[in-house]
């Protein structure tokens, strides 16, 4: 068959596809579903935000009340204040009133996936002390039930969505005319099956890619609030390109379970099952096989090690013990200054510092595992395609678990920067306390609020890319595998 | 009864019904086993290291009653015997909490949190092989039952010989749910019966919850199973009525669950634990100024008609230490009792929201029968704050009835800290649990009476 004539073919088939009532009632639907998955998605983005805006007006009134406090308590004052009362006081400001948050603010495609993003912090508020084990604390404690059925986001349309509504469409070409003896007809005619059948799906394929690449866009211009997409633009071509890959494949799945020549409900019930099965168990087993190579550190036992570390810390003299030797590392011209080690602030950060070391282990294996599950899971994601292009959408979302675990180690980061922003400033007070005025009852010591570190919140457009176009080679492949298939199997009418 | 034997028998000659049950058996066998073993893992972990924790306040040095109250503990929330049926929320709530002066802290590090991407795809455990794949199983049982035989024309036969067709989808229907029963029924009540006949569990009522929770699945596959009946009744081809059945799944196990949570959302909006907090430390902040304080103090002196604090009957600092405790006890509990009541507010609408899907009404009256639901998570947080609270109290006592002259501080020995009781978590009772249940077990009921109905006039129309 000529070029020209299998095009014509292929034109009389999408008028065909257009044609028919059904068509049209399943894109409506898959569009409905589209924009209520972008709805939902926006809503998140939306509440993110919100919960991201709460957290910096945090930071900036607790800058203000301690600037107030330094201009009331720069005057004579009756009022006793207490260390834990004072944030002019470079220790008292880091203990009880600094306010600093880790955040991993949405990126601009963050509707596309809730991903890990309803179970894992965005947000986490930096603390130090004994009370901390892990940062990674804060959540959004919301309905568990519903966390457990899963969120309607754009990701479960596109992903375990469109390739039912796929199958709808394109399940049954050819096998309804099995099933109806037009297909002796068409057998008739001096075109080859492969021909037919290539027009068929082929048609089908054009038609779904463009309803589903059109109905996404339309969602997402109707109700996604996007923000400008400068530098994502490729990412979002390639996701574009991988979901165009997806469609392809669930046709080329249509065309194979059709070759079959078993009829049409027969390649329904086949297809149907195919889906349950590449986009429920085989992402369940994936995630097994993920949890098995990369075994989950204990939490329980981290904590038991906190504990033991405070137990040690607290039993005799081993506080003492523990303050003297932090002084003689960080200030040894004043180590033997008598009371030095029992000050608050002098016992508080040498406490620190060992329950620190203490954890650096179990803290360290927690990061370590977190990113051994991100890889495994970016691994293991590209062996089925619903979890291939689920992690890509989740990735470009910025909702995965690769960046996450970049989250934590960079809010440990935070932690320690702040630490070692503080820690000069107190010992230096405690050293040779700032002189304040007569009945002056605060320390007067730090107005450096501005100069606190802030976190250094990364928005990066790279592993969103990365992971689109592995998404995009594994889902090209499939497709092209299960399309050969499909054509060796076309390549005579059945008997 | 003979026809149901009749049934029975016909169904052990086939070997479709065999392959079905061998496959569901292995596979809750699996998720049963995963379950178990990290059920196991955790119990193990908590019980050593609540001994631990106990043993550790036990034995802190002499030091004043705030620094102990500073030093706390940790608790840990027990897992539900029935959890390796369905751990329910127990992945996607902290188990741990941190107990210390001053601070409700939240429950921490949720199992979920450290599970893979790959791992919410939502068959890790018998509860959801049971509302995901029973149901396909119910179907590849019952699309048959009547569609097959209209194809072959044995049906017209049977319908000839003068067989009513109610005595027919009756005995039909008993027979695979008793296959159904068999199949799904007795694995987990093997499952369950080992969990639940494990030491170390008192108050769970184990045994009725297990009875209870067993019957929920399988009238939830008898749902299924009568769908996949009722389209055999009506499609001319047994492949027809499997693919409507398919569709059927699709639509009420996979799309209409998460639009139902979509909807409650929506429809009930639950307060932000992220405010919440935020109310809560403003409240503090204004509470703890060294102004507050003080004025705070000069109030506590003028109540006793005194100038200096050393001429009072008690001890300045643990008479405010108490004082402030009560002003936070009261703020936790209004913020934090809205808090719970909005989240029990959406998980009550989940559970109507099983109107749109059995798959949502099983859920909610699944884990709420295992005693692993949202409930049992408030309960134990509140039974721990209650705990807190009560070192607390006991350690301001300490120091408030004990006043020290001279800015001396007040050294108490261990006979004090044996007066704090272990942490002793109790579930909530069965007939709370029954009470929660009420809505979805309505609901599932309605799925199958409704189903049920169904099935007369479709009887009555029935067609060679």
């Amino acid at each position: 068959m000529t070029p020209a004539r299998f095009l014509r073919l292929l034109a009389a088939e999408i008028r065909l596809i257009a044609a028919e009532r059904l068509t049209w009632a399943i894109l409506a639907a898959l569009v409905v579903a589209l924009c209520l998955g972008v709805r939902t998605g926006a809503a998140r983005v939306e509440a993110e935000q919100a919960s991201l805006a709460r957290a910096a007006q945090d930071e900036d009134r607790a800058v203000r009340d301690a600037r107030a406090a330094h201009r009331r308590y720069a005057a004579p004052t009756p009022v006793r204040v207490n260390y834990w009362q004072d944030p002019t006081h470079a220790f008292g400001y880091m203990t009880q009133f600094l306010v600093s948050h880790a955040v991993k603010p949405p990126t601009p495609l963050a509707l596309l996936a809730t991903g890990q993003s309803d179970v894992q912090p965005g947000l986490m508020r930096v603390g130090f002390g004994f009370s901390t084990v892990f940062d990674d604390t804060a959540f959004e404690p919301g309905s568990a039930a519903a966390l457990r059925l899963g969120p309607f986001d754009l990701a479960f349309v596109l992903v375990a969505l469109v390739p039912l509504a796929v199958i709808a469409l394109a399940g049954t070409r050819l096998a309804a005319e099995q099933d109806s003896g037009l297909l002796r007809l068409i057998a008739a005619q001096p075109v080859a099956p492969r021909a037919v059948a290539g027009a068929k799906f082929g048609a089908a394929a054009l038609v779904a890619v463009a309803a589903v690449l059109g109905g996404t866009a339309l969602a997402l211009v109707l109700f996604g609030n996007l923000p400008p997409l400068a530098g994502w633009g490729p990412t979002l071509a390639l996701l574009a390109a991988a979901l165009a890959a997806y469609v392809v494949l669930w046709v080329a799945a249509c065309a194979l379970a059709v070759s079959l020549w078993r009829g049409a409900v027969a390649a329904l019930v086949i297809l149907v099952l195919a889906w349950a099965g590449l986009t429920v168990a085989l992402p369940a087993a994936l995630g097994l096989a993920a949890d098995a190579l990369a075994p989950r550190p204990s939490r329980i036992a981290a904590i038991d090690a906190s504990r033991q570390a405070q137990a040690r810390f607290y039993a005799g003299e081993e506080a003492a013990r523990v303050a003297a030797a932090w002084l003689a590392v960080r200030a040894p011209e004043a180590a033997g200054r008598p009371g030095l080690r029992d000050a608050p602030e002098i016992r508080r950060l040498a406490r620190d510092a060992y329950y620190d070391a203490a954890l650096a282990a179990d803290r360290r294996r927690a990061l370590d595992h977190a990113r051994e599950a991100a890889a495994w899971s970016r691994r293991l994601a590209l062996l089925s395609p619903a979890s291939a292009l689920g992690l890509a959408l989740e990735t470009a979302a910025g909702t995965d678990a690769g960046r996450h675990a970049d989250f934590l180690a960079a809010a440990a980061g935070h932690r320690r920067a702040l630490r070692a922003f503080f820690e000069p400033r107190i010992l230096a007070q405690a050293l040779r306390p700032v002189p304040v005025c007569d009945g002056c009852q605060a320390r007067l010591d730090f107005d450096a609020y501005d100069a606190v570190p802030a976190f250094p919140a990364r928005l990066e457009a790279g592993p969103g890319e990365r992971q689109a176009l592995l998404a995009l080679a594994a889902l090209l492949a499939g497709a092209a595998l299960l399309g050969a298939l499909a054509g060796r199997r076309f390549s005579a009418w059945p008997a | 009864m003979r026809r149901i034997a009749a049934e029975l028998a016909l169904l052990a000659r086939d070997p479709r019904p065999r392959w079905i049950a061998a496959c569901l058996i292995l596979l809750l066998a699996v998720a049963g086993i995963g379950t178990w073993r990290d059920a196991a893992r955790y119990d193990g972990e908590i019980a050593r290291i609540s001994l631990a924790e106990r043993e550790r306040w036990l034995s802190q040095d002499p030091k004043n009653p705030h620094s102990a109250d500073h030093y706390g503990l940790w608790v840990f929330r027990p897992s539900a015997p029935l959890a390796v049926l369905d751990p329910g929320t127990e992945p996607y709530t902290g188990r741990m909490i941190r107990v210390e002066a001053h601070l409700f802290n939240d429950a921490v590090y949720r199992a979920v949190q450290d599970a893979g991407p790959l791992a919410r795809a939502g068959l890790s455990s018998p509860a959801d092989i049971v509302q995901l794949v029973v149901p396909l199983a119910a179907i590849l049982l019952g699309f048959s039952a009547f569609a097959a035989d209209r194809e072959r024309g044995t049906l017209r036969l049977a319908l000839g010989n003068g067989a009513s067709p109610g005595r027919l989808f009756a005995g039909r229907l008993a027979a695979l749910l008793l296959a159904t029963a068999a199949v799904v029924g007795l694995p987990l009540l093997v499952l369950g019966g080992l969990a639940a006949a494990q030491p170390g569990a008192p108050g769970w009522q184990a045994w009725p919850r297990l009875l209870a929770w067993v019957a929920a699945q399988v009238a939830y596959a008898g749902a299924f199973l009568l769908l996949a009946m009722l389209l055999s009744l009506v499609a001319r081809t047994a492949r027809g009525a499997l693919a409507a059945s398919l569709a059927a799944w699709v639509v009420l196990c996979v799309v209409a669950p998460r639009l139902a949570t979509a909807g409650v959302e929506a429809a009930v909006p639950a307060p932000s634990y992220g405010e919440t907090r935020a109310r809560i430390e403003a409240e503090f902040r204004a509470h703890r100024t060294a102004e507050a304080s003080d004025a705070r103090a000069r109030e506590v002196l003028e109540r006793y008609g005194v100038q200096d604090p050393d001429e009072l009957p008690v001890d300045l600092r643990g008479l405010m230490m108490s004082e402030n405790e009560s002003h936070n006890f009261a703020v936790y509990d209004r913020e934090f009792g809205a808090f719970f009541a909005g989240i029990a507010a959406r998980d009550a609408a989940l559970g109507w929201a099983g109107l749109l899907s059995p798959r949502v009404a099983l859920q909610a009256l699944s884990q709420t029968l295992a005693g692993t639901d949202f409930a049992q998570h408030a309960g134990f947080v509140w039974a721990a704050e209650g705990y807190r609270r009560g070192i607390s109290e006991r350690m301001n006592a300490e120091i408030r009835d004990n006043p020290q002259r001279g800015g001396r501080l007040l050294i108490a020995d261990p006979a004090l800290w044996r007066e704090v009781p272990p942490f002793a978590p109790t579930p909530l009772p069965l007939a709370r649990s029954l009470a929660d249940a009420a809505v979805p077990a309505a609901v599932l009921a309605l799925w199958l009476a409704v189903l049920a109905g169904l099935a007369v006039p479709l009887l009555r129309r029935l067609t060679p």
